[in-house]
C-alpha cells in the first residue's frame, strides 16, 4: 500500500470524543413529555374572560408592577381559538354561563381552567338567584385563586402552581 | 348636604304648576321626613310629567331614574317610584303613582314615560323584568337583566331568592357527585 | 329574518339579515367576551359593509341581584356590596351608600372623617380615569398608554391597602365613618403622589392629545347633543363633555364639597375627543382638591358618637360591657334607622351615583335602588352609533366609561 493522505473516513474514536467533549456543554437529554409540557406551561396564552372586579387586578397583573409576561402568560388573545388558558374572572351570572361554556368548548386541547376570586370559585358573597355558585358546575377547574379580588401575587401563585401541575401530569 | 327646605319648596312648586296645568294629577303629598314626595294619579301621569318637564318653572327635564316598590301586603301593591332632576331650578322630585296588581295573576299595567324621556325607556324595562310591571305604550317592553326564558320577577317580595345551602367541610359529602370531591386538595 | 335575542351569545355570529335598498345587511355579534366591550356587554350591529346602521345592546350578562341582596342584609352587611357594583371607583359607592343611611339616621359625620372621605374619593377618581385612559388607549392602538396608568395607578391601590388593608374593595367608608383613622404616613404617601402626578398627567396628555392618530380617530365621532344627553338621562363627565355643566359635587354638596375651590370642566363639541379631555382634565382637578383636603386635616374623631350604629373602639371592649353589648348587637342585628326615604346622589367618575332607600324601621332596608350612572349611558348606544364604522363603535364605547357592574348590579 503506499503511503496516501488519511483515509477519507473519519476517525470514529476522535470524532466521538469530540462530540461527547461538547455534549456537556450544548445538548441537554430527556424526554419528549418534558419537552412538550415545557413549552406548554411556559408560554400560555390566556384568554380574555374577565367578568367583574377580578379583572381589573388581571389587569394589574399583565402590568407593569406584576408583570405576567415573566410567566411567559402575557399574551391575551380575545379568540378563544387561540388560547389554552382561560382565566375566568369575576362572577358568571345565570345569563352569562351558556357563554362561558360555549367560550370554553371553542377553545381546542390541551386546555386549562383557572377560577380566579370567590366568585368564580364558589360564588363568593353572592348566595342569590342570580349568579352560578361555582363556575365548575359549567366547566372543569384546574386551579382555584380566592380573595376578592385576589391579589396580583396570588394570580401570579395560581400560574405558578398551573405550571407545576401541567409538568407533573404531561403526557403527549 | 341638600337641604331639606329646598325640597319642599320643590314639592310645593311643582304641586302648584301641576294643579294648575294637569288638574287632579296630584292626590297627595307624601311629607314623610326626610323628604317628600308627589302622589300622582295613573291616569294622568304622562301628562303631569309633561308639565314638569316642560314648564319654566319647573323644568324637570333630566330623569334619574324610575323604579316600583312591591308592598306585598298593601292595596294597592304597587308604588311606581320617579325621580327627576331640574337643571334649571337645580332641585329634584320624586313622584309616586300608587299601582293595584294585576287580577288572578296578570301583571300589572302602567302608562310608559319613554315619550317624555328616552331615559325611562330602559329603567321601565328593567322593572318590567324584576318587579313585572307592564309599561303601555313602551317601544321595546322585555327582560333586560335576566335571561329571555326566565320565569318569575325576582324583586318581588313573594319572589325567594334561591342560592346554595353552604357546606361546611367538617360536615361535608365526599360523595362523587358532590362539589366537595371535584377540586384538587393542596 | 333572523332574531337578535334568541340565538346563543357567541362571540362570532354573521347572518345576512335583510336585502334593503343600500345593500345587503349583516347581523354581527359583538360580544360578550369581546376585548373592547368593556366587559359583558354584547353588541348586535346591522352593518353594510364596514358603516353600522343600527347597534342593539344587550346587557344583563353581570346581573348580581344586588338590590334582592341589600333587602336580606343589615344596613353594615351592604357596605362591602356596594363596593363591588362600580368596582373601577368602589369608594363612590361606599361614600353614597353611607351618605344615604346617614340621611335616614339625619347624622352628620365629623370634619375629619369628611376630609378624608374627600381625598379616598378623590383618589378613586383619578384612578378610575386612569383606567378610562389606559383602557380607551389601549383599544384604539396605544398599548404603552396602558402601562403608564397602570404604574399610577398601582401607588393609589397602595394608598387603599395602607389605610384599609384592601387594594380594591375596601369598605373603608362606612355608615357613620370610616373604618378606622388614617395611619400617620397617609399624610406624606399622599402628598408625594400628588407631587408626582402633576407633571405626569402633562406627560401622559402628550401621548394622546395632539396626537394626528388620537384626533382622526376620536374628533367628530360618537356626537351626543346636549339636548339629547339631558333626555337620556345622561350624566357625569359624558354630560359635561356635552356642554352642560352639571355635577354633583357643585349642585348638591356633599362631605364639604363647598369649601374646596375647584373647577369642572366642560365641553362643547359632544364627540369622543371631548369626553376624553374632560377626564383628563378631571384628573387635574382632583388633585387640586386632594392638596386642598390635606391642608385642612386636623385631628380629631373619625365616626360619630352613637354607639347604636358605629362599633365601639376595641380598646373599651376590654373594659366596658356596656360597649361589648354594643358591639354584639351591631354586628348580630345592626340598627335601626326611622321610617323613610331617601335618595342621595354623590358624583362618581362615571356620573350622578344614587342611592334611594326606604326604611321600614327595621334592621334591613326594605328597598334599596341605586341609580346606576352607567345605565343611561349604555341606553344610548343605538343612537350614537348609527352611521359609524365597525371600527369607531370601539372607539364610542371607550368613550362612554361606563362598567357592567354597575349597569347590570
Amino acid at each position: 500500500m503506499s503511503p496516501m493522505a488519511a483515509s477519507p473516513y473519519v476517525d470514529i474514536p476522535a470524532l466521538s470524543d469530540h462530540i461527547s467533549g461538547s455534549l456537556g456543554h450544548n445538548f441537554v437529554t430527556t424526554t419528549v413529555d418534558k419537552v412538550i409540557a415545557w413549552g406548554r406551561y411556559n408560554s400560555m396564552w390566556p384568554a380574555l374572560f374577565g367578568l367583574a372586579c377580578c379583572a381589573i387586578e388581571m389587569m394589574g397583573t399583565g402590568g407593569p408592577k406584576f408583570d405576567m409576561a415573566r410567566f411567559g402568560a402575557e399574551v391575551f388573545r380575545a379568540s378563544p381559538r387561540q388560547a389554552d388558558l382561560m382565566i375566568v374572572a369575576g362572577r358568571v351570572s345565570q345569563k352569562m354561563a351558556p357563554v362561558l361554556r360555549q367560550i370554553y368548548d371553542q377553545m381546542p386541547e390541551p386546555k386549562w381552567v383557572i377560577a380566579m376570586g370567590a366568585c368564580a370559585s364558589c360564588g363568593g358573597v353572592f348566595n342569590n338567584y342570580a349568579i352560578v355558585q361555582g363556575v365548575d358546575k359549567v366547566v372543569p377547574v384546574d386551579v382555584y385563586v380566592p380573595g376578592c379580588p385576589p391579589r396580583p401575587e396570588a394570580l401570579l401563585d395560581s400560574v405558578i402552581k398551573l405550571q407545576r401541575k401541567i409538568r407533573a401530569t404531561a403526557t403527549v | 348636604m341638600a337641604a331639606p327646605r329646598l325640597e319642599a319648596a320643590a314639592l310645593d312648586r311643582a304641586r302648584q304648576v301641576l294643579d294648575e296645568i294637569v288638574p287632579g294629577a296630584v292626590t297627595a303629598i307624601d311629607d314623610s321626613p326626610p323628604e317628600g314626595a308627589l302622589l300622582i294619579d295613573e291616569q294622568h301621569l304622562v301628562d303631569a310629567c309633561r308639565a314638569l318637564r316642560d314648564d319654566p318653572r319647573t323644568g324637570y327635564t333630566m330623569p334619574l331614574f324610575s323604579s316600583a316598590l312591591d308592598w306585598l301586603e298593601r292595596e294597592p301593591r304597587f308604588d311606581l317610584v320617579y325621580q327627576l332632576r331640574s337643571l334649571t331650578q337645580n332641585t329634584t322630585l320624586r313622584l309616586k303613582v300608587p299601582l293595584a296588581d294585576g287580577v288572578s295573576g296578570d301583571l300589572p299595567h302602567a302608562p310608559s314615560l319613554s315619550a317624555v324621556w328616552p331615559g325611562m325607556e330602559w329603567h321601565e324595562r328593567e322593572t318590567y323584568d324584576l318587579l313585572g310591571v307592564v309599561f303601555d305604550g313602551h317601544p321595546d317592553l322585555r327582560r333586560i337583566l335576566m335571561p329571555d326564558d326566565w320565569e318569575g320577577h325576582p324583586l318581588r317580595k313573594d319572589y325567594v331568592s334561591f342560592g346554595e345551602p353552604v357546606l361546611f367541610t367538617d360536615r361535608a359529602s365526599f360523595a362523587p357527585d358532590s362539589a366537595m370531591s371535584r377540586g384538587a386538595p393542596d | 329574518m333572523t332574531s337578535s335575542l334568541g340565538t346563543p351569545s357567541s362571540t362570532v355570529g354573521l347572518s345576512l339579515v335583510e336585502d334593503t335598498s343600500e345593500g345587503p345587511l349583516m347581523e354581527l355579534n359583538m360580544g360578550p367576551q369581546h376585548p373592547s366591550t368593556h366587559g359583558v356587554l354584547r353588541l348586535v350591529l346591522r352593518v353594510e359593509g364596514e358603516r353600522v346602521r343600527s347597534a342593539m345592546p344587550h346587557i344583563g350578562y353581570l346581573h348580581t341581584g344586588f338590590e334582592k341582596d341589600f333587602e336580606r342584609l343589615t344596613y353594615h352587611q351592604g357596605t362591602p356590596h356596594t363596593d363591588r357594583m362600580d368596582y373601577l371607583s368602589p369608594l363612590g359607592n361606599n361614600l353614597g351608600y353611607a351618605l344615604a343611611v346617614e340621611k335616614l339616621l339625619g347624622e352628620i359625620v365629623p370634619v375629619r372623617a369628611q376630609r378624608i372621605r374627600v381625598i379616598m374619593t378623590e383618589l378613586a377618581r383619578i384612578g378610575s380615569h386612569l383606567i378610562f385612559f389606559g383602557t380607551s388607549a389601549l383599544e384604539l392602538g396605544a398599548q404603552s398608554a396602558f402601562l403608564y396608568a397602570w404604574r399610577e395607578r398601582e401607588r393609589i391601590l397602595e394608598v387603599n391597602e395602607m389605610v384599609s388593608g384592601v387594594r380594591m374593595m375596601t369598605s373603608f367608608i362606612r355608615v357613620g365613618g370610616l373604618m378606622a383613622d388614617v395611619p400617620a404616613e397617609f399624610d406624606p404617601t399622599v402628598r408625594a403622589i400628588v407631587h408626582d402626578f402633576k407633571p405626569r398627567i402633562d406627560e401622559y396628555e402628550s401621548l394622546l392629545t395632539e396626537n394626528p392618530l388620537w384626533l382622526d380617530r376620536t374628533r367628530g365621532l360618537g356626537v351626543f347633543s346636549a339636548a339629547d344627553a339631558i333626555a337620556y338621562g345622561w350624566t357625569g363627565p359624558c354630560l359635561r363633555a356635552s356642554g352642560i355643566d352639571y355635577d354633583v359635587r357643585t349642585s348638591d354638596p356633599y362631605s364639604g364639597y363647598d369649601e374646596y375651590e375647584f373647577d369642572v370642566p366642560v365641553g362643547t363639541h359632544g364627540d369622543v375627543y371631548d369626553r376624553y379631555l374632560v377626564r383628563v382634565q378631571e384628573m387635574r382637578e382632583s388633585l387640586r382638591i386632594i392638596e386642598q383636603a390635606l391642608d385642612r386635616l386636623e385631628p380629631g374623631p373619625v365616626v360619630i358618637d352613637n354607639r347604636k350604629v358605629v362599633l365601639p373602639p376595641r380598646s373599651e371592649l376590654d373594659i366596658s360591657m356596656e360597649a361589648v353589648i354594643h358591639h354584639f348587637k351591631i354586628v348580630t342585628e345592626g340598627f335601626r334607622p326611622p321610617p323613610g326615604e331617601v335618595y342621595l346622589a354623590v358624583e362618581n367618575p362615571r356620573g350622578e351615583c344614587g342611592f334611594y332607600i326606604v326604611s321600614d324601621a327595621s334592621n334591613k332596608p326594605y328597598r334599596l335602588k341605586v341609580r346606576a350612572p352607567s345605565f343611561n349611558l349604555v341606553a344610548a348606544i343605538p343612537e350614537l352609533m348609527r352611521g359609524c364604522l365597525i371600527a369607531d363603535t370601539v372607539a364610542i364605547l371607550g368613550s362612554l366609561d361606563f362598567v357592567l357592574g354597575d349597569v347590570d348590579r
